[in-house]
Parts: structure tokens; sequence; C-alpha cells
């Protein structure tokens, strides 16, 4: 890896040009991200749910209607019937609309049938007793009222029906906005409303582009200030700006390349981006202030940088990228896409902030001031809070411990939900609209509930009607639902017209038969009903959204709602669906189905997925961890500090009432993948810091003054970026900034509070560590003192002391000096010499297992003893130097201990043995 | 160093990449269609702007397939109408409002046999609204016609219903045998009756389309459940016909009021239209009139064919002929016309239309329409008539199809018969109705 830090300082230049090319490039794609302010991407994809829908809407239309509610003190006057026919003729003439329905150009298909064709109102400057006349008549026939007036009078709806041209064309087209300046323009004295899932999109749409150019510049803004405030100088304040703006940058691009979006449930990537990929680059630079003593070469300060942040930033990138890719496993597209996305966004982020911020800082002088300069205090102040976490310990664990169980109660309170409207606060213009209409006239949510049967004209039968009638009469005594229409009305309409056929003909028209005297309907007399299917079939165009005109097979009942609530939904589902199963025979299918219920069954797949990406995302770090640090013991400890905000986070929601939903979902996942990076930097440094140095408190109180500043900042920075998602209008993202920012927050006190006190006591060692020690081919073998040790513990003993090397011809013991320590030769070899009355003399040589100064090690606590030899290199030689600190570190490690110091006995004893077979021998037989 | 091997591969990668990239998008000489060739998903291409885009789709996605033929026989009218068409240059015009009018008279011509404009240059602003007028009156040859007309609504893989109707028209402004006495100052009267099923059986229809361009066309209906003839309010020439694919002003694919569109002429160009063989068709002598037959090899429809892999709609037999045409458009004057804009291609000797695209009023193509018109003639060769034998319209956003086949086994279509102008009348709806 050496020679990647090499060319990252050597061609430094060559670099930044590939970057800005390539930076040029994305920007140039990234300029064309859309915006997907469809519910389809908050829908699970390949949901055969969403298929069926999909089928009922080609064959009846879609169930996305706009709404106008006029609300008035009385409708029918003809100030407000104008003000009605205006609009509906104006909305008339816009080519996307395809029709209108209105009080003012709706058919009276009673009087249709009856007597001549004509419209409810066929005059709007009718006088009052007309009007008023009008008003008992439409109070006579249900289907028109709460769908195009209210029963009281006080309101009217003018109900829009759009071509099917999509979201972005839709959007693109300006329909929504003509519609919004035709109401605006009749707005007053009477109150006009306009809402409906497609104004609701196209307001989400704007509401998005709202934020995202609201976010972006505050994050950056945020970001630019606590790195100011982190490192006080303006290369620590820009290149980790430059290198999240590069990788976001890129992230677009390679979204837009890939054809992706950013809908409703992602429009917090960019800001994600921003701030998780800041952390990288913020490591980089404060390691950079910690290496930078005046003096030294730039280019050697950059490459030590790189050499010691490069593996842990490795590891912890590594698990934040996992963290949201365990939310692929998530059903819904948008979820998919942030998990997605992001893993790349920070992967991006991760290699630009070791390559673009090193190559930066290899243009650049040193700086005068070494960053510890700026922030004595922090590390102060971490220092006191290491050494209190560490003394306490328990208290402080058990306290931890209370929280978790105190969040784990809380956060079973929590509610899962997807509420449509809700997605807005209560002020927001569209929300006051949908509950106005909601209040004043009929749901403005709707679904379809379908009828399917495979005889063709099975719908036409008498029998079949009376079931969907009978399903209708149920669906309408459901609490929240508000109006239901049905085939079986129009039906109804036109028996009704055919009965009240005059008995005298209107003049110049020829009547053939007489009117038959009694009157009945076709529930009573079921042979009436071939007459008014003929009606039916002469007026296709008018049933169409209704039957499957020509084969009537299929029939839909349009429901419409003030239910918004995911929970609420699914109740009245099941009982539809409880009410068909004993209702309907085998050969008649009733299944609800639309946008609505489809969302509601998001909120299903926000549980399972919630759990799923967590158990992965849980697993799949604490595999890493226990792989890094090898032991499932520290795995667990490490995953302790994690798990707890969690727990925090949770019990908030429980506590808040805040709801698990397609927003606040995918927190925990997060929070997890970017606390977990702390604890890697803190310790991997932490590893590293206690082979130098005895006493593992020790160690912690210098990885936290160090390491723990920058775990500090990048915590500063998540929590305010988070925290800037608090002024999305979208109450989901505020939710989720809200929650996200005290998770990280929580998550910070766990690193700093919660970590050293569990870390106090545990010896840890890297994978990375084990990795770099070379002991030669098996060890275990061919060095005596590692005998009935596996290989790899043989490498800890080696970490637990000093690996040193000799050049030929150097010495590694003199003669007369005191030493505390005991060698191993590693590889090559050397030779005992004394020095007899003025000459030097080879005792014997010394190769690869030999051990001398074992007496040393045993007396180094009594200073050592005093050599009475010298130890000299034959050769290059590498040996492992073990003393007191040694003989302390290796009893974290209990029983790698006992064996090396068994191995040392069984060596002493040898040694014995052969000196007590050698007896009586001379001065120079004694062992150095 | 290993980085500069790569950026060398990266090079060679890049450069042969560009090669690949080049040859793939080189444009390719398609070889031009022969006469006998089938035309199929294979060679699609060879027919790139003879067809409707949406039509050529069809061929390219393997939904439809066609054999070209050339025609055994010069196709041309009866030796009447070209003389009349002959006489008829220079005497009308097209005024302000694009409505047909005599020069002679300044006012809309009464009778009217042959093409209006017999000579039209392509360069003449009103050349697209001159050809539509060709169009109209090349459909009424004859005196009078009694024939049957069979729908069926197709699924892209199953017939879904069919229903049957007798027609019968009587032209007033135009027919082979001159004027006769026309009190109601018509251009013609049509009756239309239900047949099958139970649904549209005692059904009744009567319209008058006057030859008064400004006056809009009587429509009549008698249903037996109203029990009585009802005068229909002025509908939508858009509107669906029984929720059918169709709309009132698509038989013969346009059957509108020339003068509520604006008329532009997009081109003249060489197309491939549909033709069944054989073509010319010879009209029988009858008792009373003509009858036209239906041929002893008729079109096969892909809903009769077990198995087959195309479109249920689209005729497992039939050809394609190289004509040329004129393509025009028409947008409505009403922004209310479901159809913004009408893409017709006329036949420039004919004057027969065999394609139509018409667009939402959202500017969308939302129905794709194919006319086959046979030429028939009386052995004589005096009477000539434009008689479609399939007409399709296929829904191109709702994936679904209305085919109208006049021809059913045993049920010549008739011509020249003599009908009387009583049957045309709300008294005879009634009776006929019961």
């Amino acid at each position: 890896m050496q020679w990647i830090s090499d060319l990252i300082v050597y061609r430094s230049k060559t670099i930044l040009i590939l970057i800005l090319l390539l930076t040029g490039f994305f920007a140039y794609h990234a300029r064309d991200i859309r915006l997907d302010s469809s519910v389809d991407s908050l829908l699970p994809k390949d949901d055969p749910e969403r298929g069926y829908y999909d089928e009922v809407r080609h064959l009846f239309g879609s169930d996305e209607i706009g709404v106008i509610g006029v609300i008035a003190d009385n409708i029918y006057t003809p100030a407000v019937l104008q003000k009605i026919k205006r609009l509906t003729e104006e909305i008339t003439k816009i080519p996307e609309v395809k029709s209108v329905i209105s009080l003012t150009n709706a058919q009276d298909v009673i009087t249709s049938v009856a007597k001549e064709s004509t419209l409810l109102v066929p005059d709007v400057n009718a006088t009052h007793a007309v009007l008023e006349e009008l008003k008992h008549k439409l109070a006579d026939q249900a289907i028109y009222l709460k769908n195009l007036v209210s029963a009281d009078g006080r309101a009217a709806a003018i109900n829009i029906f759009f071509a099917n041209l999509g979201d972005d064309e839709f959007f693109r087209r300006g329909v929504d906005d003509t519609i919004q300046a035709l109401v605006n323009q009749e707005n007053g004295p009477e109150k006009l409303y306009y809402t409906g899932l497609p104004h609701f999109k196209v307001h989400s749409t704007r509401a998005m582009w709202g934020d995202l150019t609201l976010f972006i510049p505050l994050t950056l803004l945020l970001i630019v200030v606590a790195l100011f405030l982190s490192f006080r100088s303006l290369r620590g304040m820009l290149l980790p700006t430059v290198t999240v703006v590069v990788s976001l940058i890129w992230t677009m691009g390679i979204m837009v390349l890939a054809g992706s979006r950013l809908s409703l449930g992602n429009t917090a990537l960019p800001p994600l981006v921003l701030v998780l990929g800041t952390a990288y680059s913020l490591h980089i630079v404060a390691e950079y202030y910690e290496l930078a003593h005046p003096g030294r070469p730039v280019n050697e300060v950059v490459r030590e940088t790189l050499q010691a942040t490069s593996m842990p930033l490795f590891i912890a990138a590594l698990s934040t990228v996992m963290g949201f890719l365990s939310l692929i496993v998530n059903s819904i597209v948008s979820i998919r896409e942030l998990g997605l996305y992001a893993s790349v966004g920070i992967s991006i982020a991760f290699v630009l902030s070791l390559v673009l911020v090193p190559a930066l800082l290899a243009l650049l002088p040193l700086p005068a001031r070494r960053e510890e300069a700026f922030s004595p205090g922090i590390s102060a102040a971490l220092r006191k809070l290491a050494t209190l976490s560490s003394r306490y310990r328990r208290t402080v664990i058990t306290a931890g411990l209370l929280i978790v169980l105190l969040s784990a109660w809380q956060g079973s309170y929590i509610q899962v939900g997807s509420d449509f409207q809700s997605f807005f606060r209560e002020t927001d213009p569209i929300r006051q609209a949908t509950e106005a209409i909601n209040r004043y006239l009929v749901g403005s949510m709707t679904f379809y509930v379908a009828i399917d049967g495979e005889e063709r004209d099975i719908v036409k039968k008498w029998d079949t009607l009376w079931r969907i009638k009978n399903l209708q009469l149920y669906i309408d005594s459901l609490p929240g639902v508000e109006k239901t229409i049905s085939f079986v009305d129009y039906c109804e309409l036109l028996d009704r017209g055919i009965q009240e056929i005059p008995l005298e003909p209107p003049v110049g028209e020829l009547l053939e038969t007489p009117q038959p005297e009694v009157k009945t309907t076709f529930w009573e007399n079921p042979d009436q009903l071939k007459g008014v299917m003929r009606l039916v079939f002469l007026n296709a165009a008018s049933v169409s959204s209704v039957v499957n005109h020509p084969n009537y097979s299929r029939t839909i009942i349009l429901v419409r709602t003030s239910l918004s609530r995911s929970s609420d939904i699914a109740a009245r589902v099941d009982q539809i669906e409880a009410f068909a199963r004993g209702h309907f025979p085998p050969e008649l299918t009733v299944h609800p189905t639309g946008n609505l219920i489809l969302l509601t069954r998001t909120a299903g797949n926000i549980v399972s997925g919630q759990i799923e990406s967590l158990a992965l995302t849980a697993v799949v770090i604490f595999i890493l961890m226990a792989a890094m640090f090898l032991s499932a013991r520290v795995g667990l400890i490490a995953m302790a500090p994690n798990v707890f905000p969690l727990f925090v986070f949770f019990g908030l929601m429980g506590m808040t009432g805040a709801e698990l939903n397609f927003g606040t979902n995918i927190i925990a996942s997060i929070a997890l993948g970017v606390a977990v990076d702390d604890t890697i930097h803190i310790m991997m440094r932490l590893s590293s810091t206690v082979r130098t140095t005895a006493d593992q408190e020790q160690a912690l109180l210098e990885t936290l003054s160090t390491v723990g500043k920058p775990a500090l900042y990048a915590s500063v920075v998540l929590f305010l970026g988070f925290l800037t998602l608090c002024f999305s209008t979208f109450v989901p993202i505020r939710e989720f900034g809200f929650l996200s920012a005290t998770t990280i927050l929580v998550g910070l006190v766990g690193e700093i509070a919660l970590l050293p006190a569990l870390l106090a006591t545990t010896p840890i060692i890297t994978l990375w560590d084990l990795l770099h020690v070379k002991l030669g081919k098996d060890p275990h073998k061919t060095i005596g003192i590692f005998t009935n040790l596996r290989p790899s513990q043989a490498k800890i003993v080696a970490l637990m002391g000093e690996l040193k090397s000799f050049p030929r011809g150097h010495a590694i013991l003199r003669h007369g000096e005191v030493s505390n320590e005991m060698f191993v030769i590693i590889s090559g070899r050397a030779e005992v010499r004394v020095n007899s009355a003025g000459q030097s003399r080879s005792l014997w040589e010394l190769q690869r297992g030999d051990v001398f100064g074992v007496t040393s090690l045993i007396r180094s606590a009594e200073g050592g003893p005093e050599m009475f030899a010298d130890v000299i290199a034959l050769e290059d030689v590498e040996v492992l130097a073990m003393d007191e600190r040694f003989r302390s570190r290796i009893w974290r490690y209990p029983r790698i201990a006992a064996r090396i110091f068994f191995n040392i006995s069984t060596a002493l004893l040898d040694r014995l043995q052969d000196a007590v077979q050698r007896a009586p021998r001379s001065e120079k037989d004694r062992y150095p | 160093m290993p980085q500069d091997r790569s950026g060398r591969r990266l090079t060679v990668l890049v450069v042969i990449s560009g090669f690949f990239f080049t040859l793939l998008s080189s444009p390719i000489a398609w070889t031009e269609l022969k006469s006998g060739e089938v035309l199929s998903q294979e060679n699609w291409q060879e027919a790139k702007g003879l067809l409707p885009e949406a039509v050529l789709h069809r061929f390219q996605d393997g939904n439809y397939q066609a054999k070209v033929i050339t025609l055994p026989n010069t196709l041309g009218w009866g030796s009447k109408f070209k003389a009349a068409s002959e006489t008829n240059a220079g005497k009308f015009s097209i005024d302000a409002a694009d409505s047909l009018t005599d020069k002679a008279t300044s006012t809309y011509p009464t009778f009217l046999y042959g093409y209006p404009f017999p000579q039209i240059d392509p360069n003449d602003p009103q050349a697209a609204a001159k050809v539509i007028y060709n169009f109209s009156y090349t459909l009424m040859q004859a005196d009078d016609a009694d024939r049957s007309s069979n729908l069926y609504w197709v699924a892209p893989s199953t017939l879904e219903r069919h229903v049957e109707f007798q027609g019968q028209l009587l032209f007033y402004g135009s027919r082979f045998s001159g004027p006769i006495a026309n009190l109601d100052a018509t251009l013609r009267k049509g009756l239309i009756a239900g047949i099958a099923p139970q649904e549209v059986f005692g059904v009744m229809t009567l319209e008058w389309v006057y030859l008064d361009p400004q006056r809009w066309n009587s429509l009549w209906s008698y249903v037996p459940e109203l029990r009585r003839v009802r005068l229909v309010a002025a509908a939508n020439g858009s509107d669906s016909l029984f929720g059918m694919d169709l709309a009132h002003d698509d038989p013969y694919l346009f059957s509108g009021k020339v003068q509520y569109f604006t008329w532009k002429l997009v081109g003249i160009q060489e197309a491939l239209v549909p033709y069944t063989l054989p073509n010319p068709k010879i009209l029988r002598r009858a008792d009373k009139g003509y009858l036209l037959e239906n041929h002893q090899d008729p079109l096969v429809m892909g809903w009769e064919k077990e198995g087959g892999k195309g479109q249920a709609w689209w005729p497992t037999n039939y050809s394609l002929v190289k004509r040329p045409v004129w393509v025009i458009e028409a947008t409505a004057k009403d922004a209310q016309y479901a159809y913004s804009r009408q893409v017709l291609w006329i036949d420039q000797e004919l004057y027969v239309a065999y394609y139509k695209e018409a667009y939402d009023r959202s500017g969308r193509l939302w129905r794709m329409l194919l006319n086959s018109v046979s030429v028939a003639r009386t052995p004589e060769g005096d009477l000539s008539l434009a008689q479609p034998d399939f007409t399709l319209a296929v829904d191109e956003q709702q994936n679904h199809a209305t085919v109208e086949l006049p021809f059913k086994q045993g049920q010549p279509l008739a011509f020249g018969v003599g009908l009387s102008g009583d049957l045309f009348t709300t008294a005879e709806l009634m009776k006929r109705g019961k």
C-alpha cells in the first residue's frame, strides 16, 4: 500500500487534474437530477398487489382525482353556480384534463332517460324557487351528494380527471399551476380549496426542491462553521468541505447516469452524503495536524497521515456502507435507493478523503501551528471524562443499562404508520384544503374495491348486483368511509329513469306504449334488468370507469374516505375482505386496491424492513468488529456503545409519539453505521497506544485526547447536519432530522463515556496489527518459547513485546550494561562474545528460536542484572524483546501468558540441567 | 509504472469501444421491399417512412405481418365518376371557413358528383382541405347502400364481443343516377338498426346530414325500453360509439364536418397501404341494383386462428401495396373535441383514406386507425364505389382495438337498390324498432 501513498503524494497534481475532470463529467450529468414525487417510490417493488392495482387502473382509469371544493353559505345561488360553471368550463379547456364533473355539467341521468337529455343544472341563472327544487331533487339522489354537493348545500365539488400523462409530464406542462391560477382567480368571497393526489404530487415536488435548495447550502454552512470551530484554520475548514461537495456531485452524477431520481423517501440523501462524508476528511485533517510538527518535510507528514488513518477510515467507511447497504433488503424502492446511493456517496467521500485531501495537503506548506494548540480545552475535557468513566466504570455501565431498560420500555409504545396526509404540517395549504374538503364534502382519499369474475356478463346478473349492493352498503357503514360509487348506483339511476317515463309523450315525440301503472325496481322485478342493461350497453362510455365493458366480468366500487392513517385503512380493508368472504361465491373475488392501500401495506413492510436491515447491520458490524479485534467478546463490547443510542432512539420515539414511518424507519440502521465509525477510530488507536504503555487507563486517556477530538468534531458535524433536516417541509423528514441528530448525540455520549468504561480492563489487538507481525514460517514449531501456541497466539505474544532489528555487526547487548529485557531471535544469527585478557572471543552462536537474557526479564523489577558478555549480530537480526511491561501486558491473555511462562521455565530447566551436566565449568559457561 | 500500463489499456479500450460504437451507429442501407415479400419482425426496417410509426412498431414487435403485393390491375373509378370529376374542374372553391362553395352560386353545392377538385396543387394553401373534400365525395358514388356492419371488440389475444348492425344509406347531394327531390336539403340520410346480440336488437338510429355546412346533423334514436323515438342532442363527433375504440367521426376514417377543422398538408409520399385481393372487385347486377359479395378467400382474423403469434385484431392473410399518398393534418377548432390532431394518409389518385393517427387533447397518440378499401366496379365500368372491407381502430394507450368487417358469409352488400326517402323518417324508425 506504500506505493499508493507515494502516488498520491508525489503525483498530486496529476491526481487533482484527474479528479477535476471527473468532477466536471459528473457535474455535467448531475445537472439533470430529477425529482420523483410519485408515491410509487414509497411502494414495494415487484409487489403483486402493485401489479394488480396497475391492472385495475389500466382498466378503469386512475383513482387520482383533482378536487376543487367551493365553500359558501349557500351553493344554490346564481353567483356561486356561475362561478362553478366558469371554473368547470375553463378547466375543461386544459388539454391535459380528460374530463371535469361538477354540479353545472353533470347529467341528470333519471330525467335524461325518462324525458330528455338534460343537465342537473340546466340554467345557472335559474330562480330561487327552481334552485330550491334542485336542492330537494339532489337530496333525493344520493349518488350526487358529497360527490358534487354537500347535503347542507354549503359546499360543492369540481372533480377533475386527468389524461394519463405520468407525473413528470404533468409537472412539466404546468397543468397544476393552471388550475391553481384559475382557483386563485375565482377565490372569494366563497372559499375555494384545491386538493387531490395529482396536486399533492406537484406540491411535494416543489417542496422537495425547496428543501434541497435549503438543505444543501444550510448543511454546507453548518459544516463550514463546525470545521472552523474545530480546526480554526482555512485548510481545516476548506479541505473537508471541498471533498464532500465533490463527493455529492459525483453521487448525483452517478444517480443520473443510472437513471435514478430523488424521491419523497430519499430527499435526505444530499445532506446525508455531506455530513457523513465530512467525517472521513475530518479525521485525515485532524491526524495531519497531529503529525505536522514544524520543520518536518510535507510529503513525509502526508504519507504518515495516510498510513495512520487509511485503515481505521477504511473499516469505518466499510461499516457505514454496510449499514446503508442493509437498507437494500427493504422492499420500498426509495429506501433501497437511499441505501444504495448513500453507500455510493460514502464510498466516494472515503476515497476522495484519502486521495483528494492528501493530494491538496501535499501541495501546501506545513501549518505554522499544530492543531493541538487550538483545542487544549477539549483534550483536557475528554481526558477528564475518560478518567471518570474508567474510574467509575461500574456506575457508568449500570447507568447505561438503566437507560437501555427505560428506553426499551418506552420503545414498546412505538406506533407504526404511514399517514400520507401528515407528510405536511397542519398549517400547509394543501393539508388545510384536504381537511376542508374532507369536512364539508367527501373524503379526498380514494381507493377501489374490485370485484372480479371469470365469466363474461357475470356483473350483469341480478344475483351479482345484489351482492355488490350489499357490499357497498356494508362499506358505507364503516367509520371513515364518506361515500361509495358503484356500477349498481348507475343501474339504479337508469332503472328509475325508465320507470319515470311519463304517460304522455313530450310534444313532437312519439310514444309507443303507455307507462305501466305500477312502478317497481329491478330488485323487486328482475325482468326489468334486461332493459337497464341495454341502456348500459348503449351508454357504455358512461360506465367504463366502473365496469369492464364489453366483457362485464369485472367491476369496482370507488370508495372515498377521510381516513389516511395506515392502521385505519388496514382495518377497513380487513373488514371488507372478511365481509366478502362470507357473502361472495368463489367465482367472484373481492379485492380492495389503490395507492392508499398499497401505502398501508408499506407500513407492514416498514416493520419487517426495520427488523431485517437492523439485524443485518448489527450482525455485519459485529462480525466486522469481532474479526477486527480478534475476539467475540471485544466485538460485543464494541457493539455496546453503538446499540446504546438505538435503544435511546426507539425509547424517544415511544416517548414522543413519533411514528415509525418510511422516514424514521432508516434512522436506526444509519445511526448504527455512523456510530460504529467512532468506535473503530477509538479502538484502533487504543490498540496501538496500549502497546506502548502497560497502563490500559493511561492508553485510554491518550486515545481519547487524540482520536476523541475528531470523533467529537465529526459528531458535531453530523448532529448539526441532521438538524438542518428539521427545516424540511415534510413532516417525516423533519422527524428523521430531529431523531437522527438526537441519536448521533446519544451515540457520542456512548463513545466517550460508555466505551471507556467498557474498555477500561479489556485488552485489544487488531487484526491489522496481527497481520503486520512477521515471525517467519511456523513460529510455534521453530521458536521454542512459542511451543504449543497457535501462530496467531505467537503473534499476540510478539505484539505484547517489541520486535527490534539490528544490522550486521551491531551489538544487541553490551558487556557491563544493565538490561531488563529478554530476547528471542526471530531471524538472523548472532554470537555471544566475552572479553578476556583484553581479547574478545566467541563463546557460541545464537540463531532463530534461541533465547537470551531470561534473567533480565525475571529480575527486571529489581532493575535487571549487569551483562557479562556482548551479543553481536552476525547478520541482520530481528529479535523479540520482552521486558517488565511485557510481563504485565501478556497477562491480559492468561492462557497465552501461562503457556509462555511455562515455555520459559522449560527453557530455564533445560539450561539448568545442561549446566549441571557440564559442571564444574568455568565462568565462561554462564549464560549471558 | 503499473499506472502507465493501466492508462494505455484504458486508451486502447476507449479506441476499440469507439470503433464498435461508430460501427453500430452507422446507418444500414436496407434493401427495398419487393412484391411477394412478407413484411414482418425480420425486415420491418424496410418499411421505415412508408407506414405510420405506430403501425411500423407493431411490425417491429412481431405483432403484425403482411405480404407486399403489386395490384394486378390499374385502379380507378368508374367512367361516370371520372367524367364528372373532369367537368368539375374550376367550378368549386373553398371559402375562408373551409366550406365547399359552388363558384356559380357562391354557396354550398346542392348536388356534386365526382371530385370537386380533380387537380390539386400541393403548393396550394388549401390543398389539404381540397383533398378531404375529394375524399368525402369519393364515398358517395352509388345512389344508396344497404349493408351490414359487424363490429368486434378485441383484446390483444382474444375476441371480446361482437355486435351486428344493418345500415342503409341514401345519398342526395351526390349520386350516380343524378339529383332527386331533396326537400330536407340533406347530403345524405342514414339508418342503422341493431341486429345482434340482444343488447342492440331493436335499437335504431336515424341521421340526416345536411347540405348546409353550418347546420348540425339531426340524430334520432329508438330504444325499445324508452318506448319512443327521441331526438338526440348534438353529439361531439369525437364521442365513442357504444364504448368502442371508434368515434362518431371515425367511420371511413373521417366522417366529420370538414369546416370544423383546420387543415394542413403535411406532405406527399409513397406509402405501404392495405388492400385485400382481388381488387378491383366486381359489382354483380341483381334484381334491384348491384351486389358485392365477399370473396371466397376472405380475411382470416387473428382471433380466428388458434395459437397465432400476432395480435388478435390483425388479419393473418393481409396485403400491403405501395401507393402515393397525401398526408394531411386536421386540427379541431373546438377545444372540447377529443382528438386534438388527426393525421390522415389519403391516396393521391383514388382519394381513399388508409391510415389515421388520432392524438388526444394532451397531444399523445391515442388511436391508430387503418382502413382497407376495395375499389368496386360494375362489369360495364360505369358505376364504381369505394367499399371499406376492413377497418381497424387501435387504442394505443389501452392496447385494445375495434374491428369492423362489413362482410359476413352469405350476406352480400347491396348498392343502388332504389331505397326510398320514406324509409328515413322517425315514424319508420319506430315501426322497424318494434
